[in-house]
């Protein structure tokens, strides 16, 4: 049995550690025409990367680098912002945005985001959805165990008790947590205007009057429900608080 | 070859002078001019005008007098002209000016011309141009209704009417007068309200001319006092406002008044307040531009484009120049909207124009320059353009074509990646080197993955066991009866074991005694019967009242009577005794499954 489990081990190893080994190869190669100013050369390098499916900070990051560089700003700052949600290059991320972000020729004014939507992105942020089920979930086995305790310890029932019920309603806050912000990650999504500019309508179709004009680098929140039945449009909410259509075309959504 | 030299010198001196007498009007040309003129082309059936010739020039010596020729429908009043003499002295040039005027009476109503007149000037005789004059006859108006008719007024004169926005008309301020008004000055009064128009003022070449027109019968002189030209910015109907104008006037008093000439000078004057009618135009529609940018360009306009440079390094700044120059609403052109590449800072555009308003049209450049920084290094290009210009004679566009354009950009000498900064307080782009942490595929919610659900289920099953358990043991602790039964089987198979330990001691009648108290102490416990005092009798009663018959029912009698009788019975083997206690065992077993 032993044997066996070693067998697949060796395995595993044989069949995974070279194709991690490439795709680090190609990475150390793009990195190297990125500082040699070859960017074109340097991204298509990365993107050949990303569509094998391996994702990192790292090469987000150095993507919207070179994007920098090739002043395709839009571009850039959603690699920025896809390279912010990884905790290794989160910093450096957030220091090339603001680099990117103070080099857009027009700028729109942002409303702070409320406060419960700030806290539901930290937890997101911090731990994770996963970790907050699994955390629930360890209190849902703690208070079970606790109240069938209680049932056999009369001794100690009504603290075992109180405790179980603490457990208990420490889990369901976790799992309404969770909830909510699963289901904000499936209902919305943040994207980045990567055209020059692109109007904002009320209604999604060319006729429906002008409501604002989004320019390049212009972040917003998508609403995938409402815009469900308009395939080439999006609807969303722009840092300035308006909500508009927007089409699709144009539009990079993290 | 003395004499032959002094000989040459005389006859240079001898050519030179003959040179200077004999040239002037011979080798310089004619420094002279003659032109014939009427005070008015459309005269009345016995209304007087003058007919003047005037010889200008600055080399005349002997001028005769102009010779009258015979003009039909028109009598001459004198055949001798009044003469005036005018000199005057520019750039030490002196140039003399002599008209000669004739009275003439127009007599018959027709078209007339007027012949040539011929004078004689130095010798040679010149002629003038003939004049065309027409004589009508004068309208039968009452003396009241001519008195109606304003002595003086002002209007507006547009030179057309069906216009398109962006098309230039020339709006005249002309103010007509009666004979007898002299004015003496003019001035308006306050700001013309054009509302809907671009209005640029033109400049005149020279002081305003009254001339002489016939209007309603009556004739007037008009002047145009001030010219604008007005630009349409949009269309639909569009009125010009009153032009206030307040004019100085001189008057000659009425051959009525007997004492206009005895108490004054002979002449009123006075200012008044003059207003012109509001005039509303027209204006048309442009047509729809095919495939092309429009600048809003109506009239004869070019159009070109350049760049600055051809090579800039990143954050350099490179300039689009757009030139328009040409005749037409110069000042109404807007920026051309290109279609510009991607990777560009724009700066605010400029614009300037340097606008001519002599003359009857306004001309002038307009330049537009795009201030372009290039961010990243490449190869750039300015796509071409159509620009479309109206043409108000065609009334059709003008497509005129810019040509593409290309610029290289550089990347900054020395300037390493990781330098990629705006300031000091701008963070420094710096791309992540080395081994990366790497993710394959999507990262699955934890809801979705089987082991998950399994965890879940787990402490469910857990909670529904305890409570199973506890309602078990709180009912055991509470419900006597329920207790016995429960534990009936677990009592029974105690006492079985019991009795097989001690089956080899050959005790018959402890065995026995055991097992027939496992017996009953079973089916009592079962049936709920009282713990004691029972007799074999009423168990067996009990067991048939439970519904259980036949060979079970059989078998614990046998039991029961074994037990009972085994006191009297010879001593067993504990082979026997074993196989009782197995029999009892089996008996207790199906009353199990039974009861």
């Amino acid at each position: 049995m032993i044997h066996k489990k070693i067998l697949i081990s060796i395995l595993l190893l044989f069949f995974t550690v070279p194709s991690l080994l490439a795709q680090q190869a190609r990475f150390d190669s793009a990195n190297r025409l990125l500082e040699e100013n070859e960017f074109e050369e340097a991204i298509h390098l990365y993107q050949s990367i990303a569509d094998d499916g391996y994702k990192s900070g790292a090469l987000w990051l150095n993507m919207g680098v070179a994007y920098t560089q090739l002043d395709s700003l839009g571009i850039a700052k959603y690699y920025l912002l896809k390279a912010k949600q990884f905790n290794e290059t989160s910093e450096l991320a957030d220091e090339a945005l603001l680099y990117v972000n103070n080099q857009f020729s027009r700028q729109s004014a942002v409303l702070p985001p409320l406060p419960w939507n700030q806290f539901f992105q930290f937890l997101f942020v911090t731990f994770g959805v996963n970790a907050l089920v699994m955390t629930a979930l360890l209190f849902f086995y703690a208070g079970v165990g606790l109240l069938i305790w209680s049932w056999f310890r009369v001794d100690f029932k009504k603290g075992l008790r109180s405790v179980s019920y603490i457990c208990f309603g420490a889990m369901t806050i976790l799992v309404l947590f969770s909830s909510i912000i699963s289901y904000q990650n499936s209902r919305y999504s943040t994207a980045v205007l990567v055209d020059r500019q692109s109007e904002v309508r009320e209604q999604p179709n060319e006729t429906s009057a002008i409501i604002t004009t989004a320019y390049e680098g212009y972040g917003m929140r998508v609403d995938h429900k409402t815009g469900a039945d308009s395939p080439e449009w999006n609807y969303v909410r722009l840092e300035n608080g308006m909500y508009g259509w927007v089409k699709s075309e144009g539009l990079k959504v993290l | 070859m003395r004499k032959i030299g002094k000989l040459n010198l005389v006859l240079l001196w001898l050519f030179s002078f003959g040179f200077v007498i004999y040239t002037p009007s011979q080798l310089f040309g004619q420094e002279y001019t003659i032109e014939a003129t009427v005070s008015e082309n459309r005269i009345f059936t016995g209304e007087q005008f003058t007919l003047s010739v005037q010889v200008s020039g600055t080399s005349m010596r002997n001028v005769s007098l102009p010779e009258l020729p015979e003009i039909d429908g028109v009598r001459i009043l004198s055949t001798t002209p009044s003469r005036s003499t005018s000199i005057s002295i520019v750039n030490a040039r002196t140039s003399t000016s002599t008209t000669y005027s004739y009275s003439l009476i127009a007599q018959e109503v027709g078209s007339y011309t007027i012949p040539p007149i011929t004078m004689e000037i130095d010798g040679e005789d010149q002629q003038t141009e003939p004049i065309q004059i027409e004589i009508i006859q004068r309208d039968r108006l009452a003396e009241d209704e001519r008195d109606q008719n304003p002595d003086i007024y002002l209007q507006i004169e547009l030179n057309q009417s069906n216009v398109v926005p962006g098309q230039q008309i020339i709006a005249n301020l002309v103010l007509y007068f009666k004979q007898g008004i002299e004015i003496s000055s003019f001035q308006p009064t306050a700001g013309w309200r054009t509302d809907g128009f671009w209005k640029e003022e033109l400049q005149n070449e020279r002081q305003p001319q009254a001339e002489s027109v016939i209007i309603g019968g009556v004739r007037y002189r008009k002047a145009i006092l001030i010219r604008y030209a007005l630009f349409p910015s949009r269309s639909g109907q569009l009125t010009l406002a009153e032009f206030p104008l307040t004019v100085g006037i001189r008057t000659q008093p009425s051959r009525n008044d007997p004492f206009g000439s005895f108490f004054g000078s002979g002449a009123n004057q006075r200012r008044i307040s003059l207003e012109s009618e509001p005039l509303t135009l027209n204006v048309g529609n442009l047509p729809a531009v095919n495939n092309a940018l429009s600048i809003n360009a109506v009239g004869d306009i070019r159009v070109e484009r350049r760049l600055s440079q051809r090579e800039v390094m990143t954050g350099e700044t490179i300039e689009l120049i757009t030139e328009v120059e040409g005749t037409g609403n110069i000042p109404l052109i807007r920026k051309p909207d290109y279609n510009l590449p991607e990777g560009l800072e724009f700066y605010a555009p400029q614009e300037n124009s340097t606008i001519e308003r002599s003359g009857s049209n306004i001309s002038g450049v307009k330049t537009f320059t795009e201030l372009m920084a290039p961010r990243a290094p490449g190869r750039y290009t300015i796509p071409s353009e159509r620009v479309a210009v109206f043409n108000p004679q065609t009334r059709n566009y003008r497509y005129i074509t810019l040509s593409e354009l290309r610029f290289n950009v550089i990347p900054q000498a020395d300037r390493p990646l990781s330098a990629v900064t705006s300031g000091d307080q701008m963070p420094r782009l710096q791309p992540v080197t080395g081994l990366a942490v790497w993710e394959n595929g999507s990262t699955q919610p934890i809801l979705s993955r089987f082991w998950f659900w399994i965890l879940l289920l787990i402490p469910l099953i857990g909670l529904v066991i305890g409570y199973q358990k506890i309602k078990l043991t709180n009912r055991l602790h509470s419900d006597r009866s329920y207790a016995r039964t429960h534990y009936a089987n677990e009592v029974a198979s105690d006492q079985i074991q019991k009795a097989k330990s001690i089956a080899f001691d050959n005790d018959a009648k402890e065995i026995y005694n055991l097992l027939h108290k496992t017996v009953t102490g079973y089916i009592s416990d079962k049936l709920n019967l009282p713990e004691a005092g029972l007799a074999d009798r009423e168990i067996l009663e009990a067991v048939r009242n439970a519904g259980i018959t036949g060979e079970t029912y059989n078998h614990l009698r046998a039991i029961l009577d074994k037990c009972a009788t085994i006191s009297y019975a010879p001593s067993g083997s504990s082979s026997d005794f074993t196989y009782d206690i197995n029999k009892t065992e089996t008996l207790i077993s199906e009353l199990n499954k039974q009861l």
